[in-house]
């Protein structure tokens, strides 16, 4: 009696699960694209475990793997050094391989300007961007500086020698300064150092009289008000930090767009790009992303798909140049 | 009061029986990880990382501390056994480590380090308990002078491996610089020794090398060897896995001085665990009585980097948990993980999340007294390994090395460059050059060359800095010291000599 009750279970349990199969490939037929990835796709993160890059790979992974927006799950690999240089010029190595991704944010436009040999996102397909973080200049609480006009005033009166601290020579903060210092005709010092934690222990330790943050990098300090955020570098104010005025609020026009992007190899199919598309896209649009990502790093939303993104980082690579002319890094 | 109620109420959190099972789990695998060449703590730990987002944040930080400190732990095997370190920190383990195991003495090696890293840990973790915020802030008064100062004082330190021909250390060193330059340069911005390979723009790691030099290096070098297996046969007693009573006098200054240098290093956010092994190590021969006994087999040679290198990933913590400032490339991935779960380290952390910081600290107890019980328990087996006919043994070694050199960036190139390095490090020994300090210049190198430029920016080009702060002109003022001392030791010897000789001319007259 048992026994027949558990086999009628069962029984029901398969007729079940195999009407539910039908109806999930009958549904999949229905929205299928014309492609999809066969095997686990190779997500590529340039930067050290532990970075933006690397988090943003590894969120997103989770959340496709968590909303199946993938048949198939996305595998981060770490390829570090060279500013990014490495694990990009690998990725554009993979010629036509639709199954390789790529994290892409603004540094990895910069670097191969200044180092031959690296690839460039003309050798790479754009897939989307994603978000944008912010630069922001942060001093100790104890310092004297406290709007924009303070240090353009001390730079003034000590030309060439008031500190800054930012990442690598030519990498992100140190664009950011050149367009500071551009706006207000003033000559800072720039310190580079290697990573964004040095970075923080140098402003600290008061090493430097300020320094270059994202929001992020550096929220410990500054929710324990150790330090204080002079201007954000944006159009409009940042909405976690409403109390944070703009560079342009205090009369200079500074603003920079560090974005976070997706990119692929080059030349493969256009059904690829769709499809990767089309994932990103909604995993855009899940709270996965909007809660646990983009408010938690205090990032803004800032989606495009392949073909803006594509002519957005050529107008950025355009922006680049440019600045790093000026800083006399490139001729 | 307030200490142990806090320090009852960690405890009370990490004996959990979850707590203690994610603890176990991290120590073991962080073992097992430090022992294969090629994953360092920084991997071992990523690679968990994902697995905990799902975690109670408590949990999930015990296990992964266990895996930092546990790689400390089993980074010890490898390099005593077969010469090659595990992890980067065990690089100077390996010159007493092996040496003592080809004496059969391996049992006793790898025990010292068991102890040694307890003691480290355990001293580290008491510290730690009570002066985090305090010794953290001290840190941060490490800028660019001081960091350079004290790479100074570490390469000063390099005459300890006096004895050879002083011109050999100088071209290891300078080998070593020299590789250290490759890749894009932090300060310049801009490619140097690339020749437009972008492979070589990220540098080349220092594991890649270490593997190569050590691990093939090795395996060509035992090629042309007769079979050293007569000490293999010998039966394994159990009095063979403790020290001697003469190993422990030896040790119990240097697993001291080694756990002070550790954690000093260790809480630096420019330093890590592999510059304290180094500087312990160093001054190690250079204050002990016999400095000739070292790279020969000296016991407290092993105590005094396996001591240092455990109490600097305890360290590191200090910045971490009191600033939010990662020490080292391992914290930053820990700093990623609070991220991700929704936590913030730092100044608030104590406050906000004081469960959590004291059930770590708790776990830091445990987990050290599980790790010395779980190694000095498996003493037995690792020493195994050594029983394994040579022939055998040394393909494994190139299968292991090779493994870890692919894994350092899932590159092929890394394999090719780490089997140069393999075939240098054959060359080196065959011709009696020094491996070490080409070692400790490619640590140091880029350390010291970037805070001297970064220090030279910051006074606008001008030398004062680097006296007119008081840690950077203590240092330096070491420094300086040290590179006299040949010179003050002759001019006191030839000053003796010359009064010496007076007074034998004055009594002969008498």
């Amino acid at each position: 009696m048992r026994r027949n009750w558990i086999g009628t279970t069962s029984m029901r349990l398969a007729v079940g699960m195999a009407l539910i199969a039908v109806l999930v490939v009958a549904l999949s037929g229905l929205a299928a694209p014309s492609w999809q990835p066969t095997r686990p796709i190779e997500f590529v993160a340039p930067y050290a475990p532990g970075g933006g890059s690397d988090v943003l790979a590894r969120t997103i992974a989770s959340i496709v793997e968590a909303e199946k927006l993938s048949p198939v799950p996305l595998i981060v690999v770490n390829r570090v050094g060279g500013g990014g240089t490495v694990g990009t010029t690998y990725v554009a190595g993979k010629r036509g391989i639709p199954h390789i991704l790529l994290t892409y944010i603004s540094g990895q436009v910069s670097a191969p300007l200044m180092a031959p040999g690296a690839a460039t996102w003309r050798d790479l397909t754009m897939i989307a961007r994603l978000a944008i973080d912010e630069e922001l200049i942060y001093v100790r609480m104890d310092s004297p500086y406290k709007t924009i006009k303070d240090i353009v005033t001390a730079a003034q009166q000590r030309p060439g020698a008031v500190t800054i601290a930012g990442t690598a020579t030519g990498q992100e903060d140190h664009m950011v300064t050149r367009l500071f210092e551009r706006a207000a005709k003033i000559k800072l010092r720039y310190v580079p150092f290697r990573s964004g934690g040095e970075v923080m222990a140098a402003l600290m330790g008061g090493q430097v009289e300020m320094a270059w943050a994202n929001p992020n990098e550096a929220a410990p300090q500054w929710e324990a008000k150790q330090v204080r955020a002079i201007a954000v570098a944006r159009e409009t104010r940042l909405p976690a930090m409403p109390d944070v005025p703009t560079f342009r609020e205090q009369g200079y026009d500074v603003t920079f767009k560090m974005f976070r992007g997706i990119a692929a190899p080059p030349e493969i199919p256009p059904e690829a790009v769709a499809f990767y598309e089309n994932m990103l896209k909604r995993m855009t649009e899940s709270s996965r992303w909007k809660e646990g990502y983009l408010k938690r790093y205090m990032l803004t939303d800032a989606w495009m798909g392949s073909k803006e993104f594509t002519a957005f980082v050529a107008q950025q690579e355009e922006v680049f140049r440019r600045i790093l002319k000026e800083l006399g890094l490139i001729k | 009061m307030e200490l142990l109620q806090n320090l009852y109420t960690g405890f009370s959190l990490a004996v959990s029986p979850t707590n203690l099972l994610f603890a176990a789990i991290g120590v073991i695998y962080g073992t097992i990880t430090g022992a294969l060449p090629g994953i360092g703590s920084v991997t071992a730990v990523a690679l968990l990382l994902p697995l905990t987002f799902t975690m109670n944040p408590t949990t999930a930080l015990i296990m992964l501390a266990g895996i930092y400190y546990g790689v400390a732990y089993g980074g010890t095997i490898t390099a005593v056994l077969i010469n090659v370190p595990g992890d980067s920190s065990a690089v100077m383990t390996t010159l007493d480590g092996y040496q003592l195991a080809l004496q059969g003495r391996a049992g006793p090696a790898l025990s010292i380090a068991a102890i040694g890293s307890f003691i480290a840990g355990t001293i580290s973790t008491i510290i730690l308990m009570g002066l985090a915020p305090p010794l953290a802030k001290f840190a941060l008064r490490f800028g660019p002078p001081e960091y350079f100062a004290l790479a100074i004082l570490a390469f000063s330190l390099l005459t300890a491996f006096e004895g050879r021909q002083p011109i050999k250390i100088v071209v290891s060193t300078l080998l070593g610089l020299l590789i250290a330059t490759v890749g894009l340069d932090v300060v310049s911005g801009l490619p140097r020794f690339t020749f437009d390979s972008p492979q070589l723009l990220g540098g080349i790691s220092f594991v890649t090398v270490i593997i190569g030099l050590f691990g093939i290096g090795e395996v060509l070098s035992s090629v042309e060897q007769e079979m050293r297996l007569d000490f293999l046969r010998a039966k394994f007693r159990l009095r063979d896995v403790f020290p001697t009573w003469q190993d422990w006098i030896a040790s119990r200054w240097a697993i001291l001085r080694g756990t002070i240098i550790g954690f000093l290093v260790g809480i630096l956010p420019g330093a890590g665990a592999t510059t304290a092994s180094f500087l312990a190590y160093l001054s190690e021969k250079r204050l002990s009585k016999h400095p000739e006994r070292f790279g020969r087999g000296a016991i407290e040679g092993v105590a005094s980097p396996e001591s240092a290198n455990n109490a600097a990933c305890i360290g590191a913590f200090a910045p971490l948990l009191a600033l939010g400032i990662p020490g080292s490339a391992t914290t930053a991935v820990l700093l990623a993980g609070f991220m991700i779960w929704g936590i913030r380290p730092g100044p608030m952390l104590f406050q906000r999340n004081a469960d959590l910081v004291w059930a770590l600290i708790a776990s830091m107890y445990i987990g050290n007294l599980m790790l010395v019980l779980l190694n000095i328990f498996f003493i037995p087996a690792f020493v195994a390994v050594l029983r394994i006919p040579y022939t055998i043994l040394m393909p494994l070694i190139v299968v292991f090395s090779t493994m870890g050199a692919f894994s350092v960036n899932n590159d092929l190139f890394d394999v090719w460059l780490m089997l140069g390095f393999g075939v240098l490090g054959y060359l080196m020994k065959k011709l009696d050059y020094p491996v070490a300090p080409m070692v400790l210049a490619l640590v140091l190198g880029p350390f010291a060359e970037n805070s001297l430029r970064q220090a030279f920016i910051i006074s606008g080009g001008s030398l004062s800095i680097f006296f007119t702060r008081p840690i950077s002109a203590v240092l330096m003022g070491l420094a300086i010291l040290a590179y006299l001392y040949p010179l003050i030791r002759w001019a006191v010897k030839s000053v003796r000599q010359v009064t010496t000789a007076a007074t034998d001319l004055i009594s002969a007259r008498r």
